[in-house]
């Protein structure tokens, strides 16, 4: 009994003499357990949260979608746009000692692009090869031009491992990654937390406020909240639409938020041989959006913390369009096209992956859409189960998620470039594939958004899908923290983040 | 979540007296009168409740219990009232499939296994073990996401591991009563196994199934809110109390009303099952005292 | 010895049910609709990744092939690697079952602390309005749905009164007030339950001991009534509760399953639900057996400790 409450008391001291010390933790709560700990495995938001601590990439963005210099610190393209030349930040090493090199980074793309379950393979397809010239400069050869690729070095893609720790741990490399981040991997305890230490090394560590980072699952966002509330954590990402005002009314703590790259929409199943509805009757597609009040889904969802839209683009993209302002709601219209294709109570089903906000929104939809005289049905599906469908093209509506990507491209060629790997839904436009390819191979930027803009007026006509909001990110933080800057794909990023004094 | 199991009867009472009995204790007459309650709501929901259950209201979304809604609205702008009402059918419903599946599979596997022994008991109760020693809850969740969230495919996932105990219950209830005198005559008269069963066995085992019925049925009500809580039962916008407080637990701040509301629903259902439970089953042993 | 011998044939009785179980359970994951390989492929989805991810894990091959790969592995001790995080699954149990064991433990304490005093106390006033609110309380502990009353005691304690954190976990090894602190909330929950079933079977053990011949004797010796029910009537009382408590500490671990998802914990019961979720086969399937295995063991030690304690059975 007497050795048990000494042992606290010490306990107790040590805690409070840590905390003292100075602070050099920093705690972050996250939402989800984020899967394999290797960018080229990687497939979770959260994990691209851990990942900015712990790799560095080529390039990064900056808050208005610009590309700037991160391990490459310069780069240029040929003027045929088929050769981008990249020069390397010297100095560099990676957690294992490993210098940072031309020869490391032709080792990095090509691990990505032949790694069996590589997720970053279609994203590096565009490579065809990797020259090394000198030590610190690489070209990055192409088949055809390929403007995306910058944007696309600006995530995992362009997240640079250790060859020599990559090839020593094989298959268990993501158990403890080696980068060459501001933060070493330390530990993990699987759904409970990950551990990272400050690498002493690192060409930046002078921006470096911490000298370890604790990442703390914590799925349920209320918890989240109540332990940013009680001084548990430093950091916590995902606070809850609900939440906002009390972090906003509490003076201790501060809300960081951008607006996001991602946007939920409602897929639509056009393929002639689906037997759906509005597959035969671009009518009723149009009457369907018509049935809808987005911001009033906004509203009701999302407390209108989120931004309600028409379109696949982040508003806050260069590309997306000023020409298409969202369309009001209007029931009447949308009774009178129904009227028009004489079909009588069009029956509709709702495919989603079951989760709380789609679940909400889908039930949404189905009570505007049913005022208009839809006979709204709603199938929530466990993910995979989900996903088989979609994949399939097997469903007549689904409530997608997409993350969302720097780049135009890689959201509109994929959803609704003929060969797009998540054309799903059977459109085809031969003069949108058309425009599409111009704006690929086009690396002006002023020409690029006129042909965007033409894209974005086909896809507003032919309605292959019907955008609805585009979610933010919501941080919540302790106030005295300083340096917290959340860019539109969401991620905290720890340069420059550091305790008060 | 205890799956509990009844005690075994005494064997050779076929009292008719079983229902006098039944009524004649307390708690099982407070447990019908529960059960009656609910399958009332359940049966005249669309006349008892006040309003649409699924039609939402926008301008009146997570609204504090006032005159108009007595339990207050929910996050898309319904009557919690009229849900919890309507969420009587999704529980009853759910309890009562999934109980019958487990007795009509459960029942003829084991007298079955009981009754013609060998190597057919055996192949039988051992996976009946195997079964009984997985969590009771852990197969149903596995079962039911597999198998698509859905109000019926949590029925059937219940039902299927509810199914053991009564494969258990009654090879035991028929290892007993197979050597009782009665039954051996009718073997030496050369009856059928078929109809020995039928007419022999079969009535002698009614009585504690139907008690261990009442009990899963607690149960099984319990399981199909769990899992509609996990997001795998009933299909949204029809109401169900799981779903509900699934959905109430992200506004515990801003709109408490809608978690406490289907959750004494839930509690009082599932005890008015285990009240009636209890009481058949005291009746069942009463001979003991 | 006779001992010795009654736990090696149950010990041996029990592999077979593991072994149907395992194959019950790799037949159910197996054949039921979903493929792990899509949960798996992210955003892109594409199928060149998806089919590698199938060959990488013999998704591929023929059923018998990966049942018996998977059987062997695992009877070396080898559950596999998650398919999600790659991390080892055997690592995983061992982070996570200690959480919940610490849970369960504490559950079955409260629920000790609760129950036998309850049921005693109804047992000698049987009839009794004590007895009638006890039996009540008891029935309707059984009958409250855990994650509920979790809901319920977090808007009590954390959300409005702000005592208690409203979810999480902190490792004892870690901060021990803090440890009890998150743990006090949901050990309350998951021992409700248990208490409400202690309670139950307490006072029909205790109805039933007070009815027997030895009490009526030390009653007509004129012993104080209290030792005959302390020193006499609890002892024998107690038998048939200390190996419903064993068995029943199984029962907490799928108890845990909602508990830990309502308060977050990251113990066994949460990483069944988040294999489920995340089509982590080979997490379920480990998660699965192994409590499986923990309710035999559960099992075989109420037996002996049923022979252990019940003086008439041993002879």
């Amino acid at each position: 009994m007497r050795t048990g409450r000494k042992l606290s008391i010490a306990a107790m001291v040590m805690m409070v003499a840590m905390s003292s010390a100075s602070a050099a933790s920093l705690k972050v709560g996250l939402q989800d357990d984020p899967d394999a700990l290797d960018p080229a495995l990687g497939g979770t938001y959260a994990g691209r949260i851990v990942f900015e601590a712990l790799c560095d990439k080529l390039v990064d963005i900056d808050g208005d979608l610009n590309i700037v210099p991160k391990l490459a610190t310069e780069w240029s393209w040929n003027d045929a746009s088929t050769e981008l030349t990249l020069k390397l930040r010297e100095g560099v090493v990676y957690h294992d000692g490993t210098a940072f090199d031309a020869e490391s980074v032709k080792a990095n793309i090509e691990r990505m692009q032949t790694l069996a379950e590589s997720k970053r393979k279609s994203e590096l397809s565009p490579i065809k090869e990797v020259e090394v010239v000198d030590t610190h400069t690489v070209i990055f050869k192409l088949e055809s031009p390929f403007a995306p690729l910058l944007s696309v070095l600006t995530d995992r893609a362009g997240m640079m491992v250790s060859p020599a720790a990559a090839e020593a741990a094989g298959d268990n490399f993501a158990t403890a990654p080696v980068c060459s981040g501001p933060f070493k991997f330390v530990d993990r305890k699987a759904r409970d937390s990950i551990s990272l230490e400050k690498f002493a090394d690192y060409w930046n560590a002078d921006a470096i406020g911490y000298d370890s980072i604790e990442y703390l699952i914590l799925p349920d966002s209320t918890v989240r909240l109540s332990r940013l509330q009680a001084g548990d954590l430093d950091i916590a990402e995902r606070i809850a639409p609900t939440d906002i005002q009390t972090v906003k009314g509490d003076s201790r703590l501060a809300l960081h938020e951008s607006q996001g790259l991602g946007v939920s929409h409602l897929f639509i199943n056009v393929r002639e041989d689906s037997g759906s509805a509005l597959a035969q009757h671009p009518e009723l597609r149009q009457a369907l959006e018509l049935s809808l009040d987005r911001a009033a889904i906004n509203q009701v969802a999302f407390n209108g913390a989120f931004t309600a839209d028409n379109q696949m683009l982040t508003p806050l993209s260069v590309f997306h369009s000023k020409d298409h302002p969202m369309p009001a709601r209007d029931i009447e219209k949308a009774k009178e096209l129904i009227a028009t294709t004489g079909v009588e109570a069009p029956a509709l089903e709702i495919t989603y992956e079951n989760s709380l906000t789609d679940g909400r929104v889908a039930q949404i939809i189905q009570a505007m859409a049913g005022e208009a005289g839809f006979k709204v049905e709603l199938l929530p599906l466990e993910t995979s189960t989900a996903i088989e469908r979609y994949l399939a093209g097997n469903f007549q509506l689904y409530i997608g998620n997409w993350s969302g990507r720097t780049d135009p491209d890689a959201t509109l060629n994929t959803f609704f470039g003929s060969a797009g790997s998540q054309n799903l839904n059977g459109y085809r436009n031969a003069e949108l594939d058309e425009l599409l390819d111009q704006a690929r191979r086009e690396v002006r930027q002023e020409e690029r958004i006129a042909l965007y803009n033409k894209v974005t007026d086909i896809l507003l006509t032919d309605l292959p899908t019907i955008p609805l909001y585009h979610p933010s990110w919501f941080y919540g933080a302790q106030a005295s923290i300083e340096g917290i800057n959340i860019y539109p794909d969401g991620l905290l990023r720890v340069a420059g983040v550091k305790p008060a004094n | 979540m205890s799956a509990a199991v009844a005690a075994p009867a005494n064997t050779g009472s076929r009292n008719r007296s079983f229902l006098l009995r039944v009524l004649s204790q307390r708690s099982a007459v407070i447990g019908l009168a529960i059960v009656l309650f609910f399958v009332a709501l359940a049966v005249f929901a669309p006349w008892i409740a006040p309003y649409d259950p699924i039609a939402s209201d926008w301008l009146s979304v997570r609204q504090a219990p006032s005159a108009a809604h007595w339990m207050g609205t929910d996050d898309l702008g319904r009557d919690v009232l009229t849900r919890v009402i309507y969420g009587a059918q999704a529980s009853l419903l759910a309890g009562l499939i999934a109980v019958s599946i487990a007795i009509l599979a459960g029942l003829p596997l084991g007298l079955i296994a009981g009754y013609f022994g060998g190597w057919v008991d055996t192949i039988i109760s051992r996976c009946t073990d195997a079964l009984l020693a997985c969590p009771f809850l852990v197969l149903a969740i596995a079962l039911a996401a597999f198998l698509g969230a859905s109000l019926q495919n949590a029925m059937i996932a219940i039902g299927i591991s509810a199914m053991p105990i009564f494969i258990r219950l009654v090879r035991g209830q028929v290892l007993t009563i197979k050597n009782e005198d009665f039954v051996t005559a009718a073997r030496g008269q050369g009856m059928r196994d078929r109809s020995i069963i039928l007419s022999h066995i079969l009535p002698n085992v009614v009585t504690p199934v139907v008690v261990q019925a009442t009990i899963t049925m607690a149960v099984a009500i319990l399981a199909e809110a769990s899992l509609a809580f996990l997001g795998l039962g009933q299909r949204p916008p029809a109401a169900s109390w799981g779903s509900m407080l699934d959905v109430a637990r992200q506004f515990m701040l801003d709109a408490p009303w809608m978690s406490i509301w289907p959750g004494l629903a839930i509690v009082t259902i599932v005890l008015g099952f285990n009240l009636l439970g209890d009481g058949l089953n005291d009746a069942l042993n009463q001979k003991d005292d | 010895m006779a001992m010795l011998n009654f736990i090696f044939r149950r010990v041996l009785a029990a592999i077979p049910t593991l072994l149907i179980l395992s194959v019950f359970v790799f037949l159910l994951l197996k054949l039921l609709p979903g493929d792990p390989a899509l949960a798996l492929a992210g955003e892109d989805r594409d199928p060149a990744v998806i089919e590698s991810i199938r060959v990488k894990y013999g998704l591929d091959q023929p059923l018998p092939v990966q049942y018996f790969k998977w059987l062997g592995d695992i009877l070396q001790g080898d559950f596999g690697v998650s398919i999600r995080t790659k991390m080892s699954i055997g690592e995983m149990l061992a982070q996570r079952l200690p959480v919940t064991l610490q849970l369960s433990l504490q559950a079955m304490l409260i629920a000790i602390i609760i129950g036998i005093p309850a049921g005693v106390y109804a047992a000698i006033r049987r009839g009794s309005y004590v007895d009638v609110a006890v039996s009540t309380v008891g029935l309707a502990g059984l009958s409250v749905p855990s994650f509920w009353l979790g809901i319920m005691l977090i808007m009590a304690f954390a959300v409005s009164l702000g005592w208690l954190p409203s979810g999480g976990f902190v490792n004892f090894s870690d901060a021990p007030l803090e440890n009890l602190r998150y743990t006090l909330l949901p050990s309350l929950v998951l021992g409700t339950a248990a208490a409400a079933i202690i309670m139950r079977h307490t006072r029909n053990s205790m109805l039933s001991v007070l009815k027997q011949d030895y009490i009526r004797t030390a009653r007509a010796k004129g012993l104080k009534e209290r030792i005959v029910i302390i020193r006499h009537a609890l002892r024998n009382g107690l038998i048939p509760i200390v190996t419903t408590g064993t068995l029943h500490l199984g029962e907490l671990l799928s108890g845990a399953v909602l508990t830990e998802q309502v308060f977050g914990i990251p113990g066994f019961g949460k990483m069944i639900v988040d294999g489920v979720f995340s089509r982590d086969y080979a997490v379920v399937q480990a998660v699965i057996l192994c409590s499986a295995a923990i309710f035999l063991i559960l099992s075989l030690l109420a037996d002996i400790l049923y022979v252990k304690l019940s003086p008439r059975l041993q002879a």
